[in-house]
């Protein structure tokens, strides 16, 4: 019975994003609104995940909304509009990321507190801020890939659907960004030992 | 194969993208490679930590742009409108001759009035009253001109004796 009444309440849901999207096609700004509150935290969270920064995130997000105006009659209404979001965002975050300035060196993240290992000493946040700009050293097609993969929790498919890419390309990607990730971090904290 | 040239394998494997037997085994005989999966599972849980920060306000900056841009056309429209609007109402007036002409028509002068008084005997007075009582004038022989402007509206008429 309750998994029946998740399907209904997905349906009505899609069928309310629907009309919604057909009011904002129609020149109605208030269901344009909606549309733009109802994904503004995902949009935001990806391109702060992409870009690493607040500031460019929001400046991202803008884009994709507007793009979104701009665009909204080609948005086809059979299909979830969070695959066309994400694959957009990935493009401005990735545009964006071409011409903001260079991000800052990994060296000064400093280690707090000496532990047994450099790994052990490095607080939780400090580990998440090294990882996250360690990411902005790697190319931007596999920055996204992990990205989606790894943090944003997409399937591989549904990775290869947003970037545009086959299965196998995007499984090479990940494996790369992963070992790329994995050296760049172990090269750190290995100088950090000597 | 060298434990270097599994760490594609490897770090698949580490995000649960790939499984076999092959690498299964070699991981129950290899510790560095065991300790490569660890260190690489522990970068992918790094990687999800933080919560983002706070949301900006991306829906107000968003439709603030789109109404600038909608409505800044329309008000610039609008204006482009009336200003042709104006400027056509001036060229038409400028450009009126018949308009023109009857403001140029000169007015004739009122006719000047002098009255003349005499000293006229009590019996004569009567007399003149009977005769001098007022006789109905015949009407001045009147012109009526009649200007026809280009508009339909305006009709003007001069009327003179």
């Amino acid at each position: 019975v309750n998994a029946k009444a998740a399907a209904l309440n997905v349906g009505i849901a899609e069928r309310s994003g629907s009309d919604t999207l057909v009011r904002a096609r129609r020149g109605d700004l208030a269901a344009f609104e909606q549309i733009v509150r109802q994904h503004e935290r995902t949009v935001f969270r990806l391109a702060w995940r992409l870009l690493g920064n607040a500031d460019d995130a929001a400046d991202a997000a803008q884009e994709v909304f507007l793009k979104l105006y701009r665009g909204i009659d080609s948005i086809d209404e059979a299909r979830e509009l969070g695959p066309w979001l994400y694959r957009v965002t990935v493009n401005a975050a990735t545009d964006l990321h071409r011409r903001r300035r260079p991000g800052r060196p990994l060296d000064d993240v400093v280690i707090a507190t000496p532990g047994p290992t450099p790994e052990q000493a490095l607080l939780e946040g400090q580990r998440h801020e090294l990882a996250r700009r360690a990411l902005d050293l790697l190319p931007p097609k596999e920055r996204a890939a992990i990205v989606l993969r790894d943090i944003e929790g997409l399937t591989t498919s549904e990775v290869a659907e947003t970037l545009g890419s086959s299965e196998t390309t995007v499984r090479s990607q990940i494996s790369s960004a992963r070992v790329k990730l994995k050296r760049i971090l172990d090269g750190l904290l290995t100088r950090r030992r000597t | 194969m060298t434990c270097a040239e599994r760490e594609r394998e490897l770090a698949l494997y580490a995000g649960g993208e790939l499984s076999n037997g092959d690498l299964e085994g070699h991981l129950d005989r290899c510790a560095r490679c065991r300790e490569y999966v660890d260190g690489m599972r522990s970068l992918l849980g790094d990687l999800s930590l933080g919560d983002p920060p706070a949301l900006p306000p991306i829906a107000t900056a968003v439709m603030r742009r789109i109404r600038r841009r909608r409505y800044g056309w329309a008000a610039l429209a609008a204006s482009a409108a009336a200003a042709s609007v104006l400027i056509a109402a001036i060229v038409g007036m400028v450009s009126r001759p018949v308009a023109t002409m009857s403001y140029a028509l000169p007015m004739p002068a009122p006719p000047a009035v002098t009255v003349v008084q005499r000293a006229v005997p009590e019996a004569k007075r009567r007399l003149v009253r009977q005769v001098a009582r007022p006789k109905p004038v015949p009407p001045a022989e009147s012109v009526v001109v009649k200007l026809v402007t280009d508009d339909p509206n305006v009709i003007i008429y001069w009327i003179t004796d």
